[in-house]
């Protein structure tokens, strides 16, 4: 047997144990009677890691698939938003710091333009939440503009302030700061960790109603699912 | 326009595998390397075997398709009553799809 075919082979027998009794022999015999190509291998392996990835999420209940969906979801929007949210407090500081009437020159410029930024989004989140049939593009929209803030600020800041803005206890460390400079960004990430939250409950429910079938992970907060 | 029920896109990627096999059965039963064929010649393209058998477990699992008595070790599948009314349901949104894009055009 060549070695291509060995492997495409070893690679079946690397589907999860329930899928393998059901189609195994099935699939070995479509591998048997086709060409082997590295397509069909990357295929096959693509295909295992799929079995893999829906198998367990199905087997869960409804109630511990809302808590894992939370689980998977917030790391990932709490790494974005915590982010953000510091990144609109230190802005915010620099801003206030030097009083709104006259605003400095250089970095705070922008950063006025990153606090309306982050007001806009605060909105958007908060109607994302509340949304109806328009929540998905509502949702998506949100996280892209998500990315927008962060990356444009992160970039904004390596230009003009890389010496103190990767260290975030520099930013409580100026004097001036009012805490209510803080509730809008605060504001934002929590509107969007209970929209992550919700949208991950939907997506297991979704996984779960096509039990073995349906995506095989929860993908839609990147807008990957359709 | 009245949004057409159609269980099929919720299949995620799997959606148009799915639709291409319930398409390949609806001539009659086949087995795994029979469908590639068929579909390779209906369509042009070519499933590979993960991507058949992934589309394959979601299909049986929504009992749109059915295995029968296996005749070695090539197993074959038939559609559903439920599957042909879902490629039926598929086939007259694209069909109303495809109306609406060329009397688009023909408007253009």
């Amino acid at each position: 047997m060549r070695s291509g075919a060995r492997i495409t082979r070893a690679i079946v027998r690397l589907y999860p144990l329930p899928w393998r009794a059901r189609y195994e022999h099935e699939m070995l015999a479509l591998l048997g009677a086709r060409p082997m190509t590295l397509g069909t291998a990357f295929d096959v392996a693509r295909g295992c890691v799929r079995e893999h990835m829906v198998r367990p999420v199905g087997a869960l209940s409804p109630q511990t698939l809302r808590i894992l969906g939370g689980l998977i979801r917030i790391p990932a929007a709490g790494a974005l938003t915590v982010m953000i949210a510091w990144l609109g407090w230190f802005l915010a500081n620099d801003v206030y710091a030097r009083g709104w009437t006259s605003p400095p020159e250089g970095v705070s410029h922008w950063a006025l333009g990153l606090r309306a930024l982050l007001i806009a989004r605060a909105f958007i989140a908060f109607l994302a939440v509340l949304g109806g049939e328009e929540r998905l593009a509502l949702r998506r929209f949100e996280f892209s503009g998500w990315l927008a803030v962060g990356l444009v600020s992160v970039m904004l800041e390596c230009l003009n302030r890389i010496s103190v803005a990767f260290l975030p206890w520099n930013a409580f460390r100026d004097s001036g700061f009012e805490w209510t400079d803080f509730f809008l960004p605060l504001f934002t990430p929590i509107m969007f960790l209970v929209m992550a939250t919700k949208e991950a409950a939907k997506d297991f429910a979704q996984i779960r109603a096509h039990r073995p079938g349906g995506s095989s992970v929860p993908t839609s907060i990147l807008g990957l699912n359709r | 326009m009245k949004k057409v029920h159609d269980d099929l896109t919720d299949l995620g990627r799997f959606s148009e595998p799915a639709l291409l096999i319930l398409i390949s059965l609806a001539e009659g039963p086949k087995h795994g390397y029979a469908m590639t064929q068929d579909i390779e010649m209906v369509s042009g393209q070519k499933l590979g075997p993960g991507t058949l058998y992934g589309a394959i477990t979601r299909l049986e699992g929504c009992g749109w398709i059915e295995p029968l008595p296996s005749e070695d070790r090539r197993r074959p599948y038939r559609l559903t009553g439920s599957g042909q009314r879902v490629l039926k349901h598929r086939l007259e949104a694209m069909k109303a799809m495809t109306k609406a894009a060329a009397q688009r055009l023909a408007d253009a």
